[in-house]
């Protein structure tokens, strides 16, 4: 096992399980922790860099685990986030634990699943927040931090969604710039170091572009504690979200004193240090909006597409992504700045064989960043004479491997008028890594919901169920959103004497594993009733499979089944139930009345000799036999003591309604409740006696 | 309600204890709790399941603990495993699945 260097600790599973995908997509190795002991013996494991905890954690109070985080002695600090939603996370709370050292508060959405889209959103634009602000998340970042530190250029950072946007992060130069403690800074705005020296002019300057989200840069004369003046060259930069929102201002600040008295050796470390703090800010901002709109892509299309928004025009003029198939060469994706080199792109040929040397093949195959003079550019992007290479003409290239998972998915060539320099080949080398991962995920995705599709498409019925002398409604919701795939199944089929058997059932789990389960649910109750007349006969056949699966995999198959055998009678139908372990079905009479009916028996997969009954029951015409499973039982009975909803309830007064309506109706039942389960419904109502209403008119 | 899993051994015996909601994310902490609790110590030491906690118990939190049992029959031999029900929802999904007499139920 790889040693953890992330920690989440709370004891909201859904949510820990949420953060924990979250976090391994980036790389992590997490281990979540349920109590505060396994939290504070792992804490001073080596390499822990970021610790998530919930705000309340057991019957702690978050502020007393920090405070004992504080005092284990740890080999290397770590980011500790505090995540909970907004009514965990009130204003005094988020105040203590940002003096308690906290590095970011996550307010996560109420109510969710670990697999909501809106969730893995919302985490995935923190997480990038983290890694733009808190730079000691990758070890990218801590360089970076490190070269802020030592140049002498103070680095803040402010939030816009707190009241006169006060400053949320500062570094020790800047510190040491004004004399001021982190203590004394954090929380407050910047202007705490305006006196009557500084420039009026420069101060509506910047309030301006601040105000309309603009970077800017001024030179102000701001006042040290000590009282002393300094020349502040400030830069300032908003940093957007995925959304575009600015969620913080990154403030830098070069003493630039010394300069305006015209010392050299200060002059170039001025200029230097704004350098650095240029191409920082300029990485940080480039990042933090990278981040969120590769990770929130699971569409291979959509990944490719924000790399080229993300590269162009920032990196260079165009951006190519190209994938090697064999010895093809195919171009993914192209994007230009302004129409003249887009169409030039657009002309070249999607395909090409590979050339003798070929640049990209060379990239591809081990050869890392490759800088690309002007012909080499045309080789790789296979323009030729006469497919309009001479608008290309003379741009240089950059070609950057995409890995992903130890191999290489693409890949990607940016073009320019120069070299692409030092800070931007790294730039360029971290969005790579990004894109490489985000089009191999999308990859993934797609197969394994294709996967997920086709073994649904295999739990339920081809046609629409066809019932001798009865109409039928059947509805199906797979729980969750996305990827889910549900573990309810339905089928009627002709058995070996010719009378129907309807089954529905529900396996235990869910997702791919409870799929293929219900589908071999399904087909041993197919192949049972080929040879076997009673409902209990074919629920005994499933339950030997099931627990000869068992023997065979050592992990446990359960299944609830209810079977119905529908044979013809003079006045409509003979209804014979058998359950196993599964909620009774509810009759509702013509003229209203509603029963439930069937005897409970024991649920497949678990004893040897399940007990079965068999109950059967005439329906005459217009009667309807309602069958589900626990999706929508436990949806309406829900937890609230004071709503003991039944189906049979729910079936109350519905006489009225059609079958189709009816089926709807438990539909929409079984989505109010709170948890969003696998849901089967199948309602059949017994065709009127043709013959008899002859004979009676 | 809060999910929690405690395991606490007193007297020799492996108590397990789950309170909160027992479904499709809970399940498999308990299931792994579990299989720890089997192997811990000699690997022989009685364990309780107590169940009194749990608010609500769907198919997967079942399938958990009958994964459990199952366990115990082929490996522990008989005994080793006690379940306390508790009263209510897991009762409920119990008598459901027609396995209270199938069950090692044990009093509190």
């Amino acid at each position: 096992m790889t040693p953890s260097d992330a920690l989440i600790a709370d004891g909201e599973t859904e949510r820990a399980e949420a953060v924990r995908a979250e976090l391994a997509r980036h790389g992590h190795s997490v281990r979540v922790v349920a109590d505060r002991e396994t939290l504070l013996d792992h804490v001073a494991d080596d390499g822990i860099r970021l610790i998530v905890l919930a705000p309340t954690f057991g019957t702690e109070p978050v502020a007393t685990i920090l405070e004992a985080l504080r005092t284990l002695p740890r080999s290397s600090p770590a980011v500790v986030v505090v995540a909970g939603t907004r009514e965990e996370l009130d204003e005094q709370l988020v105040r203590e634990v940002v003096e308690l050292g906290v590095a970011d508060v996550w307010e996560l959405p109420d109510g969710v699943t670990a697999t909501d889209v809106r969730l893995r959103l919302v985490l995935a634009e923190f997480y990038a927040r983290l890694q733009a602000e808190h730079v000691r998340v990758g070890g990218e970042f801590t360089i970076l931090r490190r070269a802020l530190d030592l140049t002498g250029t103070g680095f803040v950072l402010t939030d816009p969604a707190l009241e006169d946007n006060p400053i949320v992060y500062v570094n020790e130069s800047f510190c040491r710039m004004t004399g001021y403690s982190p203590d004394e800074i954090l929380g407050r705005n910047c202007r705490f170091l305006q006196r009557d020296v500084t420039d009026p002019e420069s101060i509506a300057i910047m309030r301006d572009a601040i105000r309309e989200h603009r970077p800017v840069a001024v030179t102000l004369s701001n006042v040290r504690r000590d009282g002393t003046v300094f020349q502040n060259e400030v830069h300032i930069a908003p940093v957007r979200d995925g959304h575009g929102r600015v969620v913080r201002f990154v403030g830098v600040q070069v003493d630039v004193t010394q300069h305006r008295d015209g010392r050299g050796d200060r002059l170039a470390m001025a200029e230097g240090s704004r350098r650095l703090a240029e191409a920082a800010l300029r990485r940080t901002r480039f990042l933090s909006d990278a981040g969120p709109r590769l990770d929130a892509t699971l569409d291979r299309r959509a990944a490719l597409d924000a790399l080229a928004l993300l590269a162009v025009p920032a990196l260079g003029t165009a951006c190519v992504v190209l994938s090697v198939d064999g010895d093809v060469v195919r171009r993914d994706s192209a994007s230009g700045a302004g129409s003249a080199i887009q169409e030039a792109l657009d002309a070249l040929p999607e395909t090409r064989p590979a050339t003798p040397g070929d640049p990209v093949l060379v990239a591809a195959t081990g050869g890392g960043p490759l800088e690309l003079d002007g012909t080499r550019a045309l080789q790789a992007l296979g323009a030729t004479n006469g497919n309009g290479s001479a608008t290309l003409e003379g741009l240089r290239g950059f070609a950057i491997p995409l890995p992903a998972r130890g191999r290489t998915v693409g890949v990607l060539v940016i073009l320019g008028p120069a070299p692409l320099g030092g800070d931007d080949a790294a730039l360029a080398q971290d969005l790579a890594a990004r894109a490489g991962l985000a089009v191999d995920n999308a990859r993934l995705y797609e197969e394994q919901r294709q996967v997920a599709e086709q073994l649904q498409r295999e739990t339920l019925p081809e046609r629409p169920l066809r019932l001798p002398r009865a109409s039928v409604a059947t509805r199906y919701r797979a729980g969750g959103a996305g990827m889910r795939v549900g573990g309810d199944f339905f089928d009627a089929f002709p058995i070996e004497d010719g009378a129907t058997l309807v089954v529905i059932g529900d396996v235990t789990g869910k997702g791919a594993p409870a799929a293929a389960l219900a589908t071999i649910a399904r087909s041993t109750l197919r192949t049972a009733g080929t040879y076997e007349v009673s409902p209990a006969a074919i629920l005994r056949t499933l339950n030997l499979t099931l627990l000869r699966h068992r023997a065979e995999t050592s992990r446990g198959r359960f299944v609830s089944v209810a079977a119905c055998r529908l044979d013809e009678t003079p006045t409509g139908l003979r209804a014979t139930l058998c359950l196993a372990g599964h909620p009774a079905p509810v009759l509702q009479r013509a003229d209203g009345t509603v029963e439930v009916v069937g005897r409970g028996g024991t649920l497949l997969g678990f004893a040897p000799s399940p007990r079965l009954w068999e109950v059967a029951v005439d329906l005459g015409p217009k009667d309807r036999l309602i069958l589900f499973t626990d999706g929508l039982s436990e949806a309406i009975e829900g937890d609230e003591e004071d709503r003991p909803v039944t189906v049979a309830d729910l079936v109350e007064d519905t006489r009225d309604t059609s079958l189709d309506d009816l089926a709807d109706r438990l539909l929409e039942a079984s989505a109010a409740g709170r948890r969003a389960d696998d849901v089967a419904i199948c309602v059949l109502e017994v065709t009127p006696n043709r013959d008899r209403a002859l004979r009676s008119v | 309600m809060q999910w929690t899993l405690d395991t606490n051994l007193i007297d020799g015996t492996r108590r397990v204890v789950p309170t909160g909601e027992l479904d499709l994310v809970t399940a498999p902490l308990l299931a792994r709790a579990l299989v720890e609790a089997e192997r811990a110590g000699d690997g022989d030491s009685p364990i309780v399941l107590d169940l009194t906690g749990v608010t609500f118990m769907d198919s997967s939190g079942l399938a958990a603990v009958l994964e459990a049992v199952q366990r115990g029959e082929e490996h522990g031999g008989p005994g080793r495993l006690g379940i306390v029900p508790g009263e209510g929802v897991v009762v409920r999904v119990l008598q459901l699945a027609d396995l209270m007499d199938s069950l090692p139920l044990v009093a509190p």
